[in-house]
């Protein structure tokens, strides 16, 4: 019952403007009336006046019904004396319809109808009323109503209430119309959708449309309990949004929709409606920059393929925009996205690396953990400082060699790099002439870095040969005879390493080893007398 | 709602946009790349031309993007068969610029068609050529695009003893499987249109790690359709089905297949043609999927058609686009 009268009013409110002028209806009817009703002298005995009564009672309207018949004549104060019969016949009628039983906890203000909780109530009252409608019918007083067309329009009211269907029909213009109609007065007990698909084919049998609003293709699918047919006809008509909201509304109290929507098909690439449905929304959100944020809201109540349309939604973001990357890295927290914020952050990492920007590229491949990136990058550091040993260009790479060894867990070797820097410091001031301790510095920072098994061996002579002037230090010896054996070792070392396939020749004078060897031994044997 | 978003010059041959859309490189017949930026750098709403280069002497007929993991760059295939790469680098802010770093070495073939696949180790690119032979090339060193290795050589035949006579290939078309992910292994489709039947077959290359090579794992043809030439293939995206989808034109029309994700015991994938879509006039150029697999675009001649599968697993034409002139 809730039903109907939120249909009734759905009627009034909502629905002439749905139709806007391309059929015929009733609440068009009522309106053109109004425009009519000022110039109307005696209104009762225009047709036009029991014709906008019986059509507003068809469809429940009630309270523009009494007001209408209190614009009857009897009830003028000159003629109410002359035309008592009539009169009471009318407010007979007005208080018939005052006191319609209606099953609803309440009514708002001005809505009329007599309230009852519960069905047993509201039938017995029911009952009682059309009691009341049929005596009132067979009433004597009617021969006493001179005035035909009040009689006539009464009594035709009387047989709306009744439940007569063809009056019912005649009343109304659209088959919404009188399908209320029959809800209203032939079938008052109805609940739920009952029967309520056959009532709808029924109306729409008698009067017939030419061409179907898609509201009321919708309506037919509700009514029938059809879901396919309102899935089908939600996303012709409304969209991708109706769609993917209508399944909660669908589902609601429906164990039928409700394996409909929930059933896993192999036909769907082994989802269920309601995964496709908000998949489908999910993507048309993606579309664009300013609603791509909300499609993770769907996405992740998808639990079969949600994640994977997630990923390449962030997949085709244009990370290399600082403020694109920070929204999906946080997404992706949010989310777990582990290897997808990873992924991102290296595509923002090499934007940024083939861009010039290099101290945010390695910022964003360590974020990313992207070894293999780094190391690569590492190398090329090596390969550069290893060439520029005895030039200031170190200086330009200072800030990434900070930045790269700022993490513990980064590439290996990226650690020889500070120290190396540190090395390079301290030689630079021994051949700008500064003092000893510049010289001790420097020996103990290429001690320290030959000790260091990250120092990759492609270093050594160059650091060796770039320590001549360390190693025939004229003071007095700076490496001591430990010290001494241990650089002797490296250069062991690096001969037979020479052998092996991956080594990588230092660019250094073809005497650089002979003139670091005999330095090597000149120093051990100062070393040697000195302790 | 209609809104003009690029105005290609007289005498674009192709285009390409990059992995996010915000960009669109095309290429024209006297060998010069465009690339295109949308003006607002996080909306798609309208483009210009902010790099014009000369690539080549000839006229340009494909450009493909690389994976963003590689940086800003773009392949080029000419008319005569030459394939370069060129990328986009800057040394500052304001001196951003286009330079080739690599031109593949000339072949007695000419490249028909390359596309690019992402998998857990390195960029792997493979080309096909117009004497039927496909080559797998390997990216050395992740931030340097000047050095690729050959990585593998073979031609798009079930039967590596098969003999025929010499091929004449006109166009080739590969596609990748787009998924991206750990431990994805490596597998793209491939299909000529060539004079050789048994070259013209849709094959699904499969890398076998465990013996380093390529295997042919299955072939999306019918018996009879076998002969057929194939115009244009493309990989759909998998966002959790279990089997793969892979659309396959041909002069019959586009047939939808569904391809096992999984090997079988013999090592190959089950096969199962689920749809033939018939519509476009003439031969199909180009198909694309959408980011979920769901709607597949191809064009041709007469336009652009989408088409779908409904909810009972029936492929139909959802829309079509028709060019204005």
């Amino acid at each position: 019952m809730d039903l109907v009268i939120n249909f009734t009013f759905f009627l009034k409110q909502d629905y002439d403007c749905l139709f806007s002028g391309t059929y015929p209806t009733l609440h068009s009817k009522l309106v053109d009336f109004q425009e009519e009703l000022i110039t109307l002298q005696v209104i009762e005995d225009d047709s036009k006046y029991w014709d906008a009564l019986s059509s507003a009672l068809a469809v429940g309207w009630l309270d523009v019904v009494v007001k209408l018949l209190r614009l009857h004549g009897s009830y003028r104060p000159d003629q109410i004396g002359i035309r008592e019969t009539e009169n009471g016949l009318v407010e007979a009628v007005a208080l018939l319809i005052t006191n319609m039983p209606r099953m609803r906890l309440e009514l708002s203000d001005g809505k009329l109808g007599e309230c009852y909780k519960t069905k047993p109530d509201f039938m017995k009252a029911w009952e009682k009323w059309r009691g009341q409608l049929t005596k009132l019918d067979c009433t004597p007083y009617w021969l006493q109503c001179d005035h035909q067309q009040t009689r006539e329009g009464l009594k035709n009211m009387l047989q709306i209430m009744l439940g007569n269907a063809s009056k019912l029909s005649d009343a109304t213009c659209h088959w919404t119309e009188l399908f209320i109609s029959h809800l209203l007065y032939i079938r008052p007990f109805t609940s739920g959708l009952e029967s309520m698909f056959g009532l709808a084919q029924k109306c729409v049998q008698i009067k017939p449309v030419t061409s179907h609003h898609k509201l009321m293709n919708l309506l037919t699918g509700i009514l029938g309990e059809n879901t396919e047919v309102v899935l089908a006809e939600c996303s012709r008509s409304f969209g991708p949004w109706m769609i993917a909201h209508a399944m909660e509304l669908l589902t609601a109290g429906s164990s039928h929709a409700e394996i409909v929507l929930h059933q896993e098909d192999s036909k769907l690439g082994g989802i269920c409606m309601e995964e496709l449905h908000r998949l489908a929304y999910a993507q048309v959100l993606s579309s664009h920059e300013l609603t791509w944020q909300i499609a993770p809201v769907y996405l992740v109540t998808c639990p079969k393929q949600g994640m994977g349309m997630l990923e390449n939604i962030f997949y085709r973001q244009p990370v290399q925009h600082k403020k694109v990357l920070l929204k999906s890295l946080e997404i992706c927290r949010l989310y777990e996205l582990d290897i997808i914020g990873s992924n991102l952050m290296k595509f923002a990492g090499v934007h940024d690396w083939k861009h010039g920007k290099k101290g945010s590229a390695v910022y964003w491949l360590q974020q990313a953990h992207d070894d293999v990136r780094l190391n690569k990058i590492a190398k090329q550091l090596f390969n550069f400082v290893g060439k520029s040993v005895s030039d200031d260009s170190l200086k330009q790479w200072e800030g990434l060699i900070e930045l790269l060894s700022s993490e513990t867990r980064t590439a290996g070797g990226l650690e020889f790099l500070n120290r190396y820097r540190d090395f390079r410091r301290h030689l630079q001031q021994v051949y700008a002439g500064v003092a000893d301790d510049a010289a001790k510095q420097a020996a103990e920072a290429l001690i320290s870095l030959m000790k260091n098994s990250s120092t990759p061996k492609q270093f050594w002579l160059p650091l060796l040969y770039d320590s001549l002037k360390l190693l025939n230090w004229r003071e007095h010896p700076l490496f001591n005879v430990s010290q001494t054996n241990l650089l002797m070792n490296k250069l062991q070392e690096l001969s037979l390493a020479k052998l092996l396939p991956d080594y990588i020749d230092a660019d250094l004078p073809s005497e650089a080893l002979s003139s670091v060897r005999l330095a090597l031994a000149t120093n051990l044997g100062r070393a040697i007398l000195e302790e | 709602m209609d809104e003009v978003i690029i105005s290609l010059e007289k005498g674009t041959t192709c285009s390409s946009w990059n992995y996010s859309g915000h960009r669109l490189a095309t290429a024209s017949l006297d060998g010069t790349l465009c690339i295109f930026h949308s003006t607002h750098p996080s909306s798609s709403s309208s483009f210009t031309c902010t790099t014009k280069f000369k690539v080549h002497e000839g006229s340009i007929v494909k450009i493909v993007w690389l994976p963003p993991d590689y940086g800003d760059a773009v392949a080029c295939i000419c008319a005569d068969g030459t394939l370069s790469l060129w990328e986009e680098v800057a040394e500052g802010i304001d001196n951003i610029q286009w330079k080739q770093c690599k031109v593949f070495d000339k072949t007695p073939g000419q490249v028909l068609d390359i596309q690019f696949g992402v998998s857990a180790l390195n960029l792997k690119l493979v080309a096909a050529y117009s004497d039927g032979q496909v080559k797998v090339f390997e990216l050395l060193d992740p931030l340097d695009l000047t050095k690729w290795q050959l990585q593998a050589e073979f031609r798009n035949v079930i039967d590596s003893v098969s003999k025929f006579g010499k091929a004449s290939c006109v166009t080739a078309s590969i596609s990748w499987n787009p998924q991206r992910g750990n431990g994805q292994q490596s597998n793209f489709v491939l299909g000529f249109n060539s004079d050789i039947p048994q070259l013209n077959s849709c094959k699904v290359w499969e890398f076998d790690e465990d013996h380093q090579r390529w295997l042919p794992v299955a072939e999306l043809a019918t018996p009879e359709d076998k002969v057929n030439q194939v115009y244009a293939v493309a990989w759909a995206p998998n966002i959790g089905r279990p089997y793969e989808l892979i659309s396959v034109a041909t002069s019959d029309g586009i047939s939808i297949w569904h391809v096992g994700s999984n090997p079988e015991i013999d090592g190959r994938l089950w096969v199962e043609k689920v749809a033939l879509l018939s519509g476009h006039c003439g031969e199909v150029w180009q198909m694309e999927w959408d980011m979920s697999g769901m709607t597949l675009a191809s064009s041709a001649d007469d336009g652009v058609r989408l088409w779908q599968s409904n909810l009972k697993g029936v492929w139909h034409e959802q829309a079509t686009l028709e060019p204005t002139t």
